[in-house]
């Protein structure tokens, strides 16, 4: 990736994730994450120059929410760009705002995702994303069990339950550490075989247990130019390179995936831009978009460019924990919270204070040089980014 | 010949999406004030604006506010407006409707609302207007059911024609003297001894000197022109078959009501009835009336 | 002639024209006539014969005058049972008619359930209802026989048609037997009286085992009337279907008429339908038919009747003078009479007994030859009531003949002084009767419930000694604090009251259990969320007497503040504190206290129905405050939220672990919600812990985490799982524990639903796909460059990125590759169904097509246990097929 000028992330700020936030309209809300970042990147809305907002279409049937948000995100007077690509919705606000600092267009943006799924019907807005004409009455939002049933096909049930059941595990004890994260469970590994019964069934093998939340919330990042960036934040979070990758092919993505992922795609060429070998070994920490513990588990390996069961054993070998050696989120991840507009930025923005050793209960206890973040949206679109502790050029 | 184009069709679909809005604590406290029919504002101190509905946070200086509440009055200027006069499914009003934009007295944006209670042609940016709270609460911003302008109009004008009713009536009351009969025969010329000789009204079926018929008829003028519908009204065809005489010292009551309304026309038919002190019909008829062009305020 | 000729008579002319409309379920004349055939048949088939008592005991439904019709089809005599009646009532009424069938309705089971065993005489139950009882035949069963073979009806003019069982008050019901005749006089009659037209609408919600509706229902048919039928009358929704329905006219008892006027919501209505009210059973008050009339502009047409003679023996005419407090005149074909003592007719203004002559006088009461005798005597059916003919030639009531007091010689009209009691301003009710006496043969006593607690029994005779003749002064006053014994329709049993006689009613020995104050104190956080939502309104509630005050009930959409003193209420509400005690006990009916003016109302009675709705019960407070498992299964029953629970049957299973555990069923059966110990075969078992249960429902521990971390479990049917939940109100711990709740913010949500139209055009690829359906073609098209095969075809080929024009047709038969069974489904936004569940997608690979070139649609639901990768399937088309995804119902499996 070429760029014009680094920029360097020096401001992350973020609601509580949680299934009800009366008390907050949705301008208050986004304020309450933007007065955050800028708290921490040391400055006032003042020496903001533009703003990049986005959420789901749909999702809380308002129409121009930049627009009756401008109290929340500050952008009156100020340049206001609205971004929304459905699940990615989060990185791509990132992309957006990089591509603003780098261009030199602006010094300082600041980006806001946000979602309050509660005042919206989730499942209507997902399922009119389907196909009208061939896809709709099949639909049940998002919901899809077909990659477990995969998993199942190729490992043996009892392995790929117990490998999917440990991920969501992990998930939760790393929520638990999350205080902004929305489902902390506090469950522990001996109730795995538990709840890969008791659970209830929503499709095929995936149980609710294992499905990401609807969450209320707002994640706000403050971008800023090298020499800007340098002179606000003791150690900014440098944006090294992010892909974009889409594609069409309705929703046999989730199962029987008849050719290259774009989760594969964008990885390979990150890699290949930034001379990465190794990723497991060079990639000191992963903030993956994990709309089910199903997923995340299948998508390890998509990311990873792994071999065979090398996923599987990456789980079962405790190599994704906090402490392991290599991190995937320790935020929660999208298992615990999800304002789905915010929920790709948050990925960014927990890489970010990972990095700049920010994290607060979940910093990991390693350095983080070098940490990647990923978006997701239906039917198959991947942002994968790649932030760094040194400037990159 | 068969072209791709054939293939093409069109699928209707609909799309029904719930959703419900959390007015949060500076929203709620806003919507629970208007109730008490309270319109309340928060204030900037460091920029000296008052915002109305409130925001937790000033757009100006982006600090938080949420605190410091202000009751105003409930009355504004309009600052802009438009007329709707198309017709959706969603609007709170029938068109031909005003919306405007109205600051509330000691406050410094204005809100949008409905304004009623001026003729549409005399709608002006500047008019002074006074929030009319609803009757019953919805805990929305229809809490307040529209703003009427707060200007004496000069006249009031009668029903329009949307306000009239089948059944609607309204009647005027008067003694005709013999003086009024007199003065009858002079305005109309009619000086026929059977009104005025009493000697010759004796030889009369009536036995006495009876009244003009069109005197008493004329007292449904008063009901038209001034009740209903009234100031604005214009008749166009009034028909009377005379049932009873009217004696001098008669009280009659004239008496309309409306029995049809012609949509197309936008007129209204009304029934007359004449009737005396003793419950007789005098008269009875019918009128065509047009009546006065819609106002805003007859909205 | 007969009623099965009537209705053939009706059904030819009328045909295609609605006969009822019930809840917008339509049946026409033609329809009705076929589903009467259709149970006839089925009945003859079940064995019943000519001359059968066959009774009814179906609430206000289309099946129940089919049932009615279709049983007088075959000879046999329909037997309406009373929908109000306890178990022992009917088991006297099965028992004394020995009849050998019921059709009865499944909500009357648990009645059936407690004397079946009682009633040997009854061989055959049918059931209306969903899942009929085993040994049970299903109503609907036998009407989808569909054998609508016209049956002959061949009955004799004097046959029996219905047996009405008539609870009197005195002695066991009796039951009167109507022939076909009676039944004919009477709509003759009635139909002629009221002048009615043909083709109007009325409403009828009166139930149809009284004679009132079931003529109503008859004469209506003759004249191809639509009958809007209702399960009963709501106020509710009264102007509302009469609107809607243009209904022309009805027919009702004076508490309706009451009713309907003090309700507001009526101005929203288009009401100009309507013609006219016939009103009866009991007499109207003067007020109120004047004031209906005023309001309404439409007359009331006051009728009198009695089973005996069928249903209507006097009426007023619609159109003609009609005279406030009479019942009319005599319909036509019948013969009214007053008469002595002696059974000489008396001149007009002379009071005496009534008695009605005339085709519609019943053949007699079943097997009671005596009591027979005594009532028709030379053909004219003596009705106990006393009454005079004025000048005109109209009948007034007087009282009923065995109320009368002979005191010395002098008769005395016992209704004469309790009207006039009734306006004195300490007392509520009055009722006289006589009792005993060695002197005058009987004496005057009064019964009193005195409004205002201070009254005396001095003021009550001072009160009619100004007021009435001295002979008719009681010797015997009687202040009672309780309420009289009444009929289920609320009359006054005198007859009781005689018993009563001259002991003193036992005075309550038990202080109530809950002070006004106690009420009113805890109103605020009785508070029923659903009740109170979006209205705004002051209630005011005076109450009297010892123990009383006044206080304002203040809503504020939401909010209920309860304060002291009146404030500005819209409603205000007068009642004595005992009154207002048992009401809120539950021990004195609210309603009864109403109609019978103990509770007296001004302001907006819509409000005021709503005021019933805020609260939940007053439970007086008891001591413990901890909560057991035990408290919060036992209290359930109590705190169903109607709403919830609205047509679902189910059981819902719940095995609570640890200590305090234990098991219990929640049992619900469309509405009515049975909470059980054990488990009985739950569709949705529900595995906890105690400490977590008790948890869950204080409301500490958010249920969907306790689900989600598996501290809670369920089996079963998810979607059922999610409705209990909207099943009961919380459970709030009695006493100071749960009292103390925090006081919230008020929040407000501003819900709507967007509804947007929408328009798809297909272009021509998707529409070629699509179009080929309705032959029944499953159509693919075909990359130029890799070959690769669409399936629903794009413009475009994903892979190569060129235009894939080549089409080829595929399947229709396959293979399953992958599927997904769904356990879940998210409720439809517009209607707030789910579709049923499991229900599987599936990727199917169709012949012809390879790799990963598979169709993804849905499997047929009964496969759903047999799909696997490799399932041989085929499409199972749509008859009418429009060129849409829905056009293939489901793929199934090929054996």
């Amino acid at each position: 990736m070429k760029k014009n000028r680094n920029v360097g992330i020096i401001g992350v700020g973020q609601t509580v994730y949680s299934s009800h936030r009366e008390d907050v309209n949705q301008p208050e809300m986004i304020h309450e994450a933007v007065s955050a970042a800028l708290k921490q990147a040391g400055i006032t809305i003042d020496e903001v120059d533009c703003i990049v907002h986005g959420n789901m279409e749909l999702f809380e049937m308002v129409h121009q929410p930049d627009l009756w948000h401008t109290l929340g995100t500050g952008s009156y007077g100020k340049e206001t760009l609205r971004v929304t690509t459905g699940g990615t919705t989060g990185t791509t606000l990132v992309c957006a705002a990089d591509h603003l600092v780098a261009s030199g267009l602006h010094d300082i943006v600041l980006a806001v995702g946000f979602e309050k799924l509660q005042e919206g019907h989730t499942t209507g807005g997902i399922t009119n994303m389907a196909d009208p004409l061939w896809g709709r009455q099949l639909q049940t939002g998002a919901l899809t069990g077909m990659t477990a049933a995969d998993l199942i096909e190729e490992f043996g049930e009892e392995r790929a339950k117990k490998a999917s059941m440990k991920y969501r595990i992990i998930m939760d004890k790393h929520a638990m550490k999350n205080d902004k994260a929305h489902r902390r469970l506090g469950l522990e590994f001996d109730q795995a075989d538990d709840l890969a019964v008791n659970s209830p069934a929503l499709v095929g093998e995936l149980r609710m247990i294992h499905m990401c939340s609807q969450s209320d919330g707002a994640c706000a990042m403050i971008f800023a130019s090298e020499e800007k960036a340098k002179k606000l934040c003791k150690q900014p979070a440098w944006i090294k390179d992010h892909v974009t990758v889409h594609r069409e092919e309705l929703f046999c993505i989730f199962g029987g995936i008849p050719y290259l992922t774009t989760h594969k795609y964008a990885a390979q060429k990150l890699y290949e831009r930034n001379g990465i070998k190794d990723p497991r070994r060079e990639i000191d920490l992963f903030e993956m978009y994990d709309p089910s513990s199903w997923w995340g588990l299948d998508w390890l390996r998509e990311f990873l460019l792994l071999e065979n069961d090398e996923h599987i054993k990456m789980v079962e070998n405790d190599d994704i924990t906090m402490d392991g050696s290599f991190p995937v989120n320790p935020s929660g991840g999208v298992i615990a919270s999800n304002p789905i507009g915010a929920t790709a930025m948050i990925r960014v923005a927990e890489a970010a204070l990972q990095i700049m050793g920010e994290a607060g209960d979940h910093q990991v206890n390693k350095p983080v040089n070098q940490a990647m973040a990923s978006g997701f949206g239906g039917t198959m679109w991947t942002v994968l980014f790649l932030l760094t502790k040194e400037a990159p050029w | 010949m068969h072209s791709a184009k054939d293939d093409c069709f069109i699928v209707e679909g609909k799309l029904a999406l719930p959703y419900q809005y959390f007015a949060g604590r500076t929203g709620s406290r806003f919507l629970i004030s208007l109730r008490d029919k309270k319109i309340m504002g928060l204030k900037c101190d460091k920029c000296n604006k008052v915002f109305v509905p409130p925001r937790t946070i000033c757009e100006h200086c982006f600090s938080n506010i949420s605190e410091n509440w202000v009751e105003l009055k409930n009355t504004g200027i309009v600052t802009g407006f438009t007329i709707i006069r198309y017709e959706e499914p969603h609007q709170p009003v029938k068109p031909p409707y005003i919306l405007a934009l109205i600051k509330i007295t000691g406050s410094d944006t204005p809100i949008a609302h409905i304004v009623k209670g001026i003729p549409l042609s005399k709608m002006r940016t500047g008019l002074k207007v006074k929030a009319i709270f609803a009757k019953k609460s919805t805990s929305t911003i229809m809490d307040i059911d529209h703003f009427r302008s707060d200007e004496k109009p000069k006249f009031e004008l009668g029903f329009t024609y949307d306000e009239l009713e089948v059944g609607m009536s309204a009647s005027f009351t008067k003694t005709i003297s013999e003086t009024d009969v007199y003065l009858f025969a002079g305005i109309s010329g009619d000086f026929n001894p059977m009104h005025l000789n009493e000697e010759f009204a004796k030889a009369t079926p009536f036995g006495t000197r009876i009244a003009h018929g069109a005197l008493p008829q004329s007292l449904i003028a008063p009901v038209l022109g001034m009740k209903l519908p009234g100031l604005g009204t214009v008749a166009l065809e009034i028909t009377c078959r005379f049932k009873a005489p009217t004696y001098f010292g008669d009280t009659i009551t004239a008496t309309g009501e409306v029995s049809e309304k012609i949509e197309k026309k936008r007129w209204v038919r009304m029934e007359l009835t004449w009737t005396n002190q003793k419950g007789e019909i005098v008269a009875e008829g019918s009128a065509l009336v047009m009546p006065p062009a819609p106002m805003a305020q007859e909205m | 002639m007969n009623l099965g000729i009537f209705l053939d008579n009706a059904a030819d002319k009328y045909k295609d024209s609605t006969y009822l409309n019930f809840y917008d379920r339509v049946i026409t004349y033609d329809e009705f006539r076929k589903r009467v055939f259709i149970l006839a048949n089925a009945l003859k088939k079940l064995g019943f014969r000519k001359g059968d008592f066959i009774h009814v005991l179906v609430q206000n439904s289309p099946e129940t005058l089919i049932s009615y019709f279709a049983i007088q089809r075959i000879g046999a005599i329909a037997g309406p049972v009373n929908g109000w009646w306890k178990a022992p009532e009917v088991e006297y009424l099965l028992n004394d008619s020995k009849g050998r069938g019921l059709i009865i309705e499944d909500q009357y089971l648990p009645i059936l359930k407690e004397i079946r065993d009682k009633c040997p005489s009854l061989e055959v139950v049918i059931e209306v209802g969903k899942s009929p009882q085993p040994g049970h035949i299903s109503f609907d069963a036998l009407m989808n026989e569909m054998n609508s073979t016209p049956v002959e009806s061949d009955a004799e003019i004097d046959d029996i048609a219905y047996i009405f069982y008539t609870s009197g008050t005195t002695g066991n019901p009796k039951g009167v037997l109507l022939s076909h005749r009676n039944v004919l006089a009477d709509v003759d009659g009635i139909t002629k009286a009221l002048k009615l037209d043909e083709k109007m609408v009325l409403l009828c919600f009166l139930p149809l085992f009284h004679v009132n509706a079931m003529l109503t229902c008859t004469f209506s048919m003759g004249m191809g009337h639509q009958i809007v039928l209702r399960k009963g009358f709501s106020a509710s929704e009264f102007w509302e279907v009469v609107d809607k329905y243009r209904v022309n006219f009805w027919s009702a008892v004076p508490a309706v008429y009451q009713i309907l006027l003090t309700d507001p919501t009526r101005q929203k209505f288009d009401l100009s339908s309507l013609k006219f009210g016939v009103c009866g059973a009991a007499p109207l008050t003067p007020e109120t038919f004047t004031k209906f009339q005023e309001i309404f502009n439409i007359p009331i047409v006051e009728g009198y009747g009695l089973t005996e003679a069928t249903c209507v023996s006097t009426i007023n005419p619609r159109d003609g003078v009609r005279k406030i407090g009479s019942i009319g005149l005599p319909l036509p074909g019948q013969t009214i009479k007053i008469v002595s003592e002696q059974g000489n007719e008396l001149p007009s203004g002379a009071a005496g007994e009534i008695i009605i002559g005339g085709d519609a006088v019943m053949k007699g009461y079943y097997n009671r030859p005596e009591e027979t005798a005594k009532t028709i005597i030379n053909g004219f059916l003596h009705t106990g009531d006393v009454g005079y003919k004025d000048d005109d030639g109209y009948i007034f009531i007087v009282d009923r003949i065995k109320d009368m007091i002979i005191r010395g010689g002098e008769n005395i009209y016992p209704k004469e002084i309790d009207n006039l009691l009734a306006t004195h301003p300490k007392i509520q009710e009055a009722a006289t009767v006589g009792v005993p006496d060695k002197t005058m043969g009987e004496e005057v006593k009064v019964f009193i419930v005195p409004l205002d607690d201070s009254l005396t029994e001095e003021e009550v005779v001072d009160f009619c000694r100004k007021n009435l003749a001295n002979f008719k002064v009681p010797k015997y006053v009687e202040i009672i604090d309780e309420d009289f014994p009444r009929s289920p329709i609320g009359k006054v049993l005198k007859k009781d009251l005689r018993i009563w006689g001259l002991t003193p009613r036992p005075k309550k020995s038990e202080a109530p259990e809950a002070t006004v104050e106690d009420i009113f104190g805890t109103m605020e956080s009785r508070v029923n969320t659903d009740g109170v939502k979006g209205i705004t309104a002051n209630y005011g509630y005076v109450i009297t007497g010892t123990g009383g005050g006044e206080w304002t009930v203040s809503v504020k959409d939401g909010i209920v503040k309860v304060v002291k003193g009146l404030h500005t209420p819209n409603v205000t509400t007068t009642i004595s504190a005992k009154d207002w005690v048992a009401i809120t006990l539950g021990t004195l009916d609210g309603m009864s206290a109403f109609s019978s003016g103990r509770l007296k109302v001004e302001g907006d009675m819509g409000l005021l129905m709503k005021a019933t709705q805020f609260f939940k019960k007053y439970t007086p407070p008891k001591a413990a405050p901890v909560v057991t498992v035990e408290d919060i299964f036992g209290t359930m029953e109590s705190r169903v939220n109607p709403d919830g629970v609205k047509g679902i049957t189910a059981n819902y299973g719940y095995v609570i672990t640890g200590t305090g555990g234990g098991e219990w069923t929640v049992s619900l059966k469309d509405g009515v919600v049975k909470v059980l110990a054990d488990l009985h075969t739950p569709n949705v078992t529900t595995t906890i812990s105690a400490k977590d249960w008790i948890a869950i429902t204080l409301g500490t521990l958010d249920g969907m985490s306790a689900f989600s971390s598996g501290r809670l479990k369920v089996e079963g049917d998810m979607g059922l799982l999610m409705k209990a939940t909207q099943f009961f109100r919380k459970y709030t711990p009695p006493g100071p524990a749960g009292a103390e709740e925090e006081k919230q913010e008020e929040l407000i949500r501003i819900k709507q639903v967007l509804s947007i139209p929408q328009r798809f055009a297909t272009g021509p690829v998707m529409g070629k796909f699509l179009k080929a359906f309705s032959e029944k073609k499953i159509m693919a098209n075909k990359c130029p460059e890799c070959g690769r095969l669409q399936l629903p075809p794009r413009e475009i080929c994903a892979e190569c990125r060129v235009r894939a024009t080549d089409w080829v047709e595929v399947g229709p038969e396959g293979v399953i590759t992958i599927c997904d069974i769904a356990y879940y489904a998210s409720p439809d936004p517009l209607t707030g169904e789910s579709r049923e569940t499991p229900y599987c997608s599936a990727h199917f690979l169709l012949e012809g097509c390879k790799g990963h070139e598979t169709l993804w649609h849905e499997l047929k639901p009964s496969d759903i246990e047999r799909a696997r990768k490799g399932a041989r399937v085929r499409p199972v088309w749509n008859e009418e097929r429009i060129g849409a995804i829905t056009d293939i119902k489901y793929f199934e499996i090929i054996d």
